[in-house]
């Protein structure tokens, strides 16, 4: 109950701002948030049973117009990633919603370096998203009647992308949570932009005679990435309507994650915390 | 920052020229002030006034508009590992509802580089321990205060700032609080506790700073905040009129009547005021010596604020405005040299702090020194009080007397009142309670 006896000692301890070890003591700490609350593996169960239940539907119906990769790539690019994004605003926004983020200031070192540890924390459980969504995937596939005799190095590659997608995914969504802090706000924004438009630009831009922009925006990028490693088959020219090959749709769309990291970074510095 | 901490490991807080806007709201306007360790210092202001904003600012989580408040020397941003200098309890719901509480201090304990035992060591502390597998959400306001207070000591800092930390606490809790205090403050480090209720800090605190209206009212040791409070005198009489001219005469000028026909006579001892009512021929039915109690001080330095409408009307019996000089008003008594039976005003005089700091408050006046510590009456009313109301309450200086029932007002004009302003009349007049009138909102009034 006393508190120490003496005045605190040297506070100096070797760690910078940017060191290592503050870096990897915020990001201790954010995948302690992350596993003390929710949000976390509900999402996941989610989107692991969604992306189930969504390509099972996709390979049964597509038949012999899906490859059996396509339909686990047009799956995990519509399904999964709305979850991973969520994941990355809420882990985010919810600092604000309950009011942690005054703590978690005062304890990191400073605030872009907190927003650096959550993005990368949130990476890597979107990693965990990437996995378990692609192993749904190919299970939905299966259970749906499709065949991957072929289609190996199809299916893999779309598996490893879509790791790798989804982890951008989470991180982008810290961006974003972080640049609205309104949890709620944000989250109904993605989810409106992601269902609605990005679609409706798409679209005006086809009518407006622009050409085909789906792969320069988020969303589109996401899904070229993924639709551009899955074997076309007989048909699948009508359904990849993607004219970026999948190296580059992949770029641009981290270029859109560390572009709201950045934005988030920028908005966090000024924002006052009352 | 480059690696090269600035920290000084001084364990001062110095506040500097420190202002903040939000929207309409002066928060804080040109504030300064030094906190030195080793000692509690109060942190006082009614609600609205600025504390939050600048505990806040302390800690770098609200950028000001001006100044700056550094920490051993720097700035929170520029401190290495700012947690292991600095804790600070600024938000007793700062908690995600699901987490258990020894989880949410080893996210902190990982987040600041202190080992994980530490979560369990202030846990204990805090008298938590057998809690810390339960959910936040389930804990009452005073557990999560103290749970708040445990994140704050996790990185055993030097310096700890405490906003409103008594709120939600048992007695028990409270008393542990002050304890905590004590000791962490007899440890040679520093703390900085704010409260809108001196009572809760007041057997703590070696020094206090009051702010009122985002602007310092008093700086320095709460001891002779207590001293400021000269001894005020109530006096029952047949003639409250005519002493209080007498008094005035005097050079006794800080008089107030009181709804029952008294008067509250400050700055004169009960002999004086005997002297001059025999002197004057009015007969004196009673008469007791108060002291102005540090409650009252409080209430003194930070009046305006927000002021709940005067319960006057209706309450006792309509007080005739007779003349009341009240102290704001010079005249009566010449700046030079004291008169001779204002000797009793010496005192005061004596008493009243030099402020360490800038002349924010004037020494040597009492009621006048918080108006003019205070800005120019168009930020006064470029601040919008969030309850709005109250701010219109006070009477407008061109009306003597409005709040008395029109029975006060046919009375005839006692033969002093034109020496007061006429808001100042009224000021007297609603001095209902007999204490310490709050002459500084009438003050304000009366100078735009």
């Amino acid at each position: 109950m006393s508190a120490p006896a003496t005045p605190a000692g040297p506070t100096e301890d070797g760690r910078g701002a940017w060191s290592a070890a503050a870096l990897g003591g915020l990001a201790v700490a954010e995948v302690r948030k992350t596993l003390s609350t929710h949000a976390w593996w509900v999402l996941l169960v989610a989107a692991a049973a969604i992306t189930l239940l969504s390509s099972l539907v996709t390979a049964e119906i597509g038949g012999l117009a899906f490859t059996a990769s396509m339909a686990q790539a047009t799956t995990l690019s519509g399904i999964g990633t709305k979850f991973t994004v969520l994941f990355g605003v809420v882990s985010a926004a919810s600092e604000y919603r309950h009011r942690t983020i005054t703590t978690s200031y005062l304890t990191a070192s400073g605030r872009p370096q907190l927003v650096v540890a959550k993005a990368a924390v949130a990476a890597a459980v979107g990693a965990v998203y990437g996995v378990v969504c692609a192993i749904a995937g190919v299970l939905g596939v299966l259970f749906g009647g499709g065949q991957f005799d072929s289609e190996f190095g199809a299916v893999l590659g779309v598996s490893l992308a879509a790791v790798l997608l989804y982890a951008l995914w989470a991180a982008l969504g810290v961006g974003i949570g972080t640049l609205v802090n309104n949890q709620l706000a944000a989250i109904v924004g993605v989810l409106i932009y992601l269902i609605l438009v990005e679609q409706i630009l798409v679209l005006l831009a086809r009518a407006a005679d622009l050409g085909q922009i789906d792969g320069y925006l988020p969303a589109g990028a996401s899904e070229a990435v993924l639709t551009g490693l899955a074997g076309e088959g007989p048909f699948g020219g009508l359904f990849s309507t993607q004219t970026l090959p999948w190296g580059a749709a992949l770029l641009i769309f981290a270029g859109y994650t560390a572009a709201a990291l950045l934005a988030g970074v920028a908005v966090a510095q000024r924002r006052d915390i009352t | 920052m480059n690696g090269r901490s600035l920290n000084d490991r001084s364990g001062r807080i110095v506040v500097r020229n420190l202002s903040k806007r939000f929207g309409m709201v002066d928060a804080v306007r040109d504030l300064n002030f030094t906190v030195e360790p080793g000692q509690v210092t109060g942190f006082l202001g009614p609600n609205g006034a600025g504390k939050t904003t600048t505990l806040r600012a302390a800690v770098g989580l609200v950028t000001p508009d001006e100044g700056e408040v550094t920490i051993n020397g720097a700035r929170y941003d520029q401190l290495e590992s700012p947690a292991r200098v600095v804790g600070a309890l600024l938000d007793s719901h700062g908690f995600h509802r699901a987490r258990k509480a020894l989880a949410h201090l080893r996210i902190y304990a990982a987040a600041i580089g202190v080992p994980d035992e530490r979560a369990d060591e202030v846990l204990a502390l805090v008298g938590l321990s057998s809690a810390g597998s339960r959910r936040i959400g389930g804990f009452s306001l005073g557990m999560r205060q103290r749970l708040a207070l445990a994140t704050a000591v996790l990185g055993d800092p030097q310096v700890l700032i405490l906003d409103e930390p008594g709120s939600g606490l048992d007695p028990e809790g409270v008393a542990w609080l002050r304890n905590f205090m004590r000791s962490f403050a007899n440890a040679g480090r520093t703390v900085l506790v704010s409260s809108h209720q001196l009572a809760e800090i007041g057997q703590t605190v070696d020094q206090v700073v009051i702010i009122s209206q985002g602007s310092k009212v008093y700086g320095g040791p709460l001891e002779q905040l207590r001293g400021d409070g000269a001894p005020r005198v109530h006096v029952q009489c047949s003639d409250p009129a005519r002493l209080a001219t007498a008094l005035a005469e005097r050079g006794v000028t800080d008089i107030q009547a009181t709804p029952d026909s008294a008067l509250t006579v400050t700055g004169a001892p009960p002999r004086t005021v005997g002297d001059v009512a025999l002197a004057a021929g009015v007969a004196i039915y009673g008469m007791h010596q108060e002291r102005t109690d540090l409650e009252q001080q409080f209430l003194h330095l930070t009046a305006g604020d927000y002021r709940a409408g005067q319960p006057t009307a209706g309450f006792g019996p309509p007080s005739p405005g007779f003349p009341s000089v009240p102290a704001a008003a010079p005249p009566a008594a010449p700046p030079g040299p004291p008169p001779a039976g204002s000797s009793a005003a010496a005192p005061t005089s004596a008493a009243a702090p030099p402020m360490p700091p800038p002349p924010e408050q004037e020494p040597g006046t009492r009621a006048p020194a918080t108006p003019e510590s205070r800005r120019p009456a168009p930020n006064q009313q470029a601040q919008p009080a969030p309850p709005p109301a109250p701010q219109s309450q006070p009477a407008p200086p061109s009306q003597p007397a409005p709040q008395s029932p029109p029975a006060a007002q046919a009375q005839p004009a006692p033969p002093a009142t034109p020496q007061a302003p006429a808001g100042q009349a009224a000021a007297a007049d609603r001095d209902d309670s007999g204490a310490e009138t709050r002459p500084a909102p009438q003050d304000q009034e009366g100078a735009r």
